[in-house]
């Protein structure tokens, strides 16, 4: 038996987690995962902010998926006023963040394969992630923090010539989605690092608050954006991809999967995208009254939570941020239970943490 | 790799004309701005068929009941929380399985300062209802860990940030913080900048 340290200064811990494993031989018996190393006490600063400050600190939780966060946010704000956003906006905004899905799930299995030892892979995903970054980086400005959207709606529309350039990607990006096909689907290293690795099913994922594709690939079909469906997701015809055997290869195949998807919804929101407003009426001073809501969006790894509680000023009472990341990585001494050493560096990549997010 | 045309060039799959030409903002007859929307009631009551349960199942437990934007909140006794929590995980016509949020709040000028707020949701039924105890300074909540195992993190996260200590919780230690850290952050007296950072102002 031996304890050993694994971070917080660890490649394969994408940021700064801190596991303490229990070794028998190389078999992990007991995981104790320590967090905190980025906790910059976001949920306190909020209290001080007004409604319009607090957006861009929400882009520095999940840092690589900052899209989703600022649409989760506003949403909420919006919620809690009974805002009504413009169509356009909605679209708009659907169609960043499905891009941004694609960014992020690029980014995962990117980093999740060079984990693993498949390098080329991670080329070829940042390769497209340039591409949606520098269509983000037109549309807002930014490049990984975007502060994108405002309540009530957008503060810009999308440049000139920009829904050519997403159409160009989603003519593009299956052809590339086929690569990181060939390169990794029925690769024997791949398969074999991870298929019955890091199993979670549906009863513990469920009773652990796993959610996103970690959820879906133990057989759930829960997807927020059709159980309680948000902006204009209904409209969409898209499928929740689900699997069967619980393992980081489905889950794999889940995200994959799930890419392929979020260009459907992508596709259909330009063919529609309606002309008019992007901005709704909002005061100028963001009020909201004496309330609390707690609202949920699908974020690309997990269901993002944002619970607000007004008491009629203009800055918010509480704010509390949930993340699918801090809830997710709570199921990780479970899952490598008796796996070796070598399989927690498959399971932290399967996860799809981001510190920023755990660690708040 | 030859297509990998970076911006402000167009790429090449699209025709090389002037941008401009397909702007969506230059549409031909702009749609009649749309009427101010009505005046959303956000406090109004909804129908909710969990509530209706709770009522009728543990009349004397529930405390009060609020509605805001179509969600319900009940606010309970703290004895009866567990056996609330048991009874919606597990009736199978409600199936609250899955705890997504668990949270503290304060509020100091309250008799009872602090909330522990529970947001429930069902992955089968698509339904959900927010639950909430009311409790005094170091009046510990019974923890909900024996029914949702996520819970676990979230009251370690309360008790570091609020204090509030949890009975019956298996492993209760801060989580954010470092174990040495004096006093609870998100307590409204707390400072936003800490009580030791005199030697950070700015200069």
């Amino acid at each position: 038996m031996m304890d050993i340290n694994m971070g917080p200064q660890h490649p394969s811990t994408h940021g700064v987690l801190r596991l303490k494993l229990t070794l028998d031989g190389e078999t992990v018996t007991e995981t104790d995962v320590l967090i905190g190393y980025l906790h910059r006490g976001v949920e306190k600063l909020c209290e001080s902010k007004n409604y319009h400050m607090i957006e861009p600190y929400t882009d520095r939780l999940d840092y690589v998926a900052a899209m989703y966060e600022n649409l989760g946010y506003v949403e909420t704000v919006e919620k809690l006023m009974g805002i009504t956003v413009p169509e356009r906006a909605e679209y708009i905004r659907v169609i960043t963040a499905e891009l941004q899905r694609i960014a992020s799930h690029l980014v995962w299995l990117g980093t999740h394969a060079l984990d693993i030892g498949a390098m080329t892979v991670f080329f070829y995903c940042f390769r497209e992630r340039e591409i949606l970054l520098d269509l983000f980086e037109a549309f807002c400005g930014a490049r990984l923090t975007y502060n994108a959207y405002r309540i009530g709606g957008l503060p810009w529309d999308v440049p000139p010539g920009w829904t050519d350039r997403v159409r160009h990607f989603v003519r593009i990006f299956p052809e590339r989605q086929k690569e990181y096909d060939t390169l990794l689907t029925k690769n024997r290293i791949w398969v074999g690092r991870t298929k019955g690795v890091g199993i979670l099913k549906a009863e513990d994922a469920i009773d652990f608050g796993v959610t996103g594709p970690c959820l879906r690939a133990a057989g759930v079909d829960y997807d927020i954006r059709k159980a309680f469906p948000y902006s204009v997701y209904p409209r969409f015809q898209f499928d929740v991809p689900t699997g069967q055997n619980c393992d980081t290869y489905d889950r794999y195949l889940v995200r994959m999967e799930e890419m392929r998807q979020s260009l459907r919804i992508v596709e259909q929101a330009l063919d529609t995208l309606p002309a008019g407003d992007i901005m709704g009426k909002v005061p100028k001073r963001i009020k909201p009254p004496v309330g609390e809501v707690y609202h949920t969006v699908e974020g690309p790894r997990g269901e993002l939570g944002f619970y607000i509680v007004s008491q009629g000023e203009d800055k918010p009472y509480r704010m509390r941020f949930r993340s699918p990341s801090f809830v997710n990585l709570q199921a990780l001494p479970h899952m490598v239970r008796g796996a070796l050493v070598a399989d927690v560096v498959a399971v932290i990549g399967t996860l799809d943490i981001v510190l920023g997010d755990v660690d708040r | 790799m030859s297509d990998e045309v970076k911006p402000p060039a167009p790429p090449p799959g699209v025709p090389a004309e002037p941008p401009t030409a397909q702007a969506p903002p230059a549409a031909p007859a702009p749609p009649p701005k749309p009427a101010a929307p009505a005046k959303v009631n956000l406090t109004a009551e909804v129908a909710s068929s969990v509530l209706d349960a709770l009522k009728e199942k543990f009349p004397q437990s529930i405390s009060s009941v609020g509605f805001y934007a179509g969600e319900v909140t009940v606010v309970l006794d703290k004895e009866s929380l567990l056996s609330v929590c048991r009874f919606l995980k597990e009736e199978p016509s409600y199936r609250l399985d899955y705890l997504s949020n668990l949270c503290g709040a304060d509020y100091p000028d309250r008799e009872k300062r602090f909330e522990v707020v529970y947001h429930l949701f069902s992955t089968s039924k698509h339904h959900r209802i927010n639950l909430k105890i009311q409790l005094a300074d170091q009046e510990p909540a019974p923890s909900v860990v024996s029914i949702w195992r996520t819970a676990n993190w979230h009251e370690r996260e309360a008790f570091d940030l609020f204090g509030i200590p949890f009975e019956g919780h298996p492993d209760l230690r801060r989580i954010l913080l470092t174990d040495e850290w004096q006093g609870h952050p998100l307590r409204k007296e707390y400072p936003t900048r800490g009580y030791d950072r005199d030697h950070m102002k700015l200069r």
